[in-house]
């Protein structure tokens, strides 16, 4: 199932689902993370990166927790941490799974707005130039400061970075420049998808189906 | 694509900062003719270059080949003039190489497939046709700028404006770039602070400063000229200042 | 291009400038609500001073509002995307309070209200976003609703200071430059 839309539209499916599902029976939820550890597998996403990038859910999940000491049923907490992490780790994979690019394809293709998916083609590309230009500031901070940084430098780094932003202000005007003399018309031509495979569609919506059928038991 | 000439008459410009970038400059180039642009830094000359296809706006005219530049002929003009930024990274916007110089092709209307046989000529041309689909932060400065002059070739322009081609190239990257450019058959405006690229590039260079032409003429004779570089804050190749006694 | 990129006349004659300035700077912004807090985060300076929000602000008063309020809602999506930070859930929270404080500090600016009341009224229709959502979210979460939205405001409020005072004084060099003139 290589096809983006297809993955992007299956975890739309399985977050709603999973919302949508109450925690009992716990089974359930133990198919839920079944089918998503297969889909891991399947794309080849991997494990490590995976558990990183839900390692900031721990915050949220233990609010969810903290809700027993409020008067939640432990159930109710549980089934909620559950369902979050559940939720988070769908959207994770599907990332994971796909070049950047070939993934906003998909979306442009399933119909978000054309000005969106050039905002975020042209922020993945300049992801790389900012960060750059933020490791300089990091390294020209270090190289003059002594010690840690503590909260008493939040002034001088939030001086940089409304440097960085002017910086890229004047940076924009010359992407600008860049863009009209080569005849921009308004959105960035965007590389078509080819059809969607049967295969990859029947197996989408057998996968569709089954997730809702989970939710409906 | 035909190299087309270039005719500039009275170029006056001020930024809104209420610097005067460029004041009356008058130069006219010959079709296929390759013209280097030198001057110290805040002379004028990415300015004037920015002029040549309208992204400013000064008083004055300029015609490139038949066609005057105005608001209606922006597109016509833009068409025919490439301009090759100083920092590829302003020019190569798209998350990869071949995206990035089919760009052009698609906005003239080309299909996906014409367009990425014009981008796979144009990368051919600047040798980077193996990383057509490498993201360009993944590339070095030299390839960078190589793949950013072929944004501009895939437009096969008729005329193409290059600002500092060789900053921040290494030797190798340099020479590299300036076999590319000898052997371009467009009109060529080549503003540059490396007066050895002037040399080794362009056949007549134009010396600009506080946003006037200062001189015109062969490019051996301006650059042989000490005392004229020298009152106008650039240094002859090899030049070395006398000793401090 | 080395030449000073100064607002041009040329917006006038070109729309089609204009609209690819209004994208290639919401890129930018997006880029930079992504790797400040990086940046925050790596220099030990936490979370308390909203670093996403910093340059998302900054970037609205440089915006058309449509761009700045696309621009504040896409850059906590994006920033999931390519970093995994933040979670699915608090990238909706967060997606809502930046999209208001970014397209209300362009809104601001295009109704002529001078840059520091701009900030000021933006930080402001921020803080209200983030305590109703937050109180709704401790409603699904069952945690007191008052205490989750008052406690979430609180702790950002030296990003707030941060914001009031830096923002204004950094946006006003950069909107003082002169209109164009022709000589």
């Amino acid at each position: 199932m290589s096809d983006p839309r297809v993955r992007v539209l299956l975890s739309a499916v399985y977050i709603l689902c999973v919302a949508a599902s109450p925690f009992r029976p716990w089974v359930r939820m133990a198919a839920y993370t079944l089918v998503l550890a297969v889909a891991a597998a399947v794309w080849r996403v991997p494990a490590r990166t995976l558990i990183v990038r839900l390692v900031p859910m721990a915050g949220l999940v233990a609010a969810a927790l903290a809700g027993m000491a409020f008067g939640s049923t432990p159930e109710v907490a549980v089934g909620l941490a559950v369902r979050l992490i559940l939720m988070s780790a769908a959207g994770v994979v599907v990332s994971l799974s796909l070049p950047g690019t070939l993934l906003l394809s998909g979306l442009r293709s399933l119909g978000s707005p054309a000005t969106l998916v050039t905002l975020l083609l042209l922020t993945s590309r300049y992801l790389h130039v900012i960060g750059d230009e933020v490791l300089r500031v990091q390294r020209a901070w270090r190289s003059r400061a002594f010690g840690r940084i503590g909260l008493r430098h939040a002034l001088s780094l939030g001086r940089a970075v409304a440097a960085l932003t002017r910086r890229s202000a004047d940076r924009s005007e010359r992407i600008a420049w860049a863009m009209v003399s080569r005849g921009f018309s308004g959105q960035i031509p965007c590389r078509s998808l080819p059809p969607v495979r049967g295969f990859d569609g029947a197996l989408g919506i057998l996968v569709a189906a089954c997730l809702v059928s989970m939710a409906l038991w | 694509m035909q190299p087309v000439p270039l005719l500039i008459r009275d170029l006056s410009f001020r930024y809104p900062s209420g610097q005067l970038a460029l004041n009356g400059v008058s130069v006219t180039i010959a079709a296929g003719e390759s013209v280097a642009v030198i001057g110290p830094n805040g002379a004028g000359k990415s300015t004037l270059l920015l002029h040549l296809n309208g992204l400013l706006r000064g008083s004055g005219r300029i015609q490139v080949g038949d066609t005057e530049l105005r608001r209606e002929t922006l597109g016509a003009v833009r068409r025919q003039v490439g301009l090759v930024f100083q920092d590829p990274d302003d020019q190569l916007f798209l998350p990869t190489c071949l995206d990035d110089v089919a760009f052009g092709p698609l906005n003239e209307g080309a299909t996906w497939e014409a367009a990425v046989q014009r981008s796979m000529q144009a990368l051919a041309a600047v040798g980077m046709t193996e990383h057509a689909n490498t993201p360009p932060h993944q590339l070095s400065i030299g390839q960078r700028k190589r793949v950013a002059l072929a944004t501009v070739l895939s437009m096969m322009p008729s005329l193409i404006a290059f600002d500092e081609p060789s900053a921040g190239l290494d030797p190798w990257a340099r020479r590299q770039l300036i076999g590319i450019i000898r052997h371009l058959p467009q009109t060529r405006v080549v503003a540059t602070h490396d007066l050895a690229l002037a040399l080794e590039t362009c056949r007549r260079t134009i010396l600009m400063d506080a946003g006037t032409i200062v001189a015109d003429g062969p490019t051996a004779e301006i650059l042989t000229d000490t005392d004229l570089l020298l009152s106008h804050r650039m240094e002859p190749p090899g030049y070395r200042p006398p000793a401090a006694s | 291009m080395n030449a000073q990129p100064d607002r041009v006349p040329s917006v006038q004659d070109d729309p089609m400038l204009a609209r690819a300035r209004d994208l290639a700077a919401g890129a930018l912004f997006c880029a930079l609500g992504i790797t400040v807090p990086i940046l925050f985060h790596v220099m030990g300076v936490g979370r308390v001073f909203l670093p996403m929000h910093l340059p998302l602000l900054l970037g609205g008063l440089f915006l058309s509002p449509g761009m700045a309020l696309l621009a504040g809602c896409a850059t906590p999506w994006a920033s999931m995307l390519f970093t995994g930070m933040p979670p699915l859930p608090m990238a909706i929270i967060m997606s809502a309070e930046l999209a208001v404080l970014s397209g209300s500090a362009s809104l601001g600016r295009r109704a002529g209200l001078p840059l520091w009341a701009a900030v000021w009224t933006a930080i402001a229709l921020r803080v209200l976003v983030t305590f109703v959502l937050t109180t709704a979210l401790a409603r699904v979460l069952n945690l007191p609703p008052a205490g989750v939205g008052l406690a979430s405001v609180a702790a950002g409020l030296p990003g707030i200071i941060l914001q009031a005072v830096l923002v204004p004084a950094s946006a006003y060099p950069f909107f003082m430059r002169r209109p164009a003139q022709r000589p």
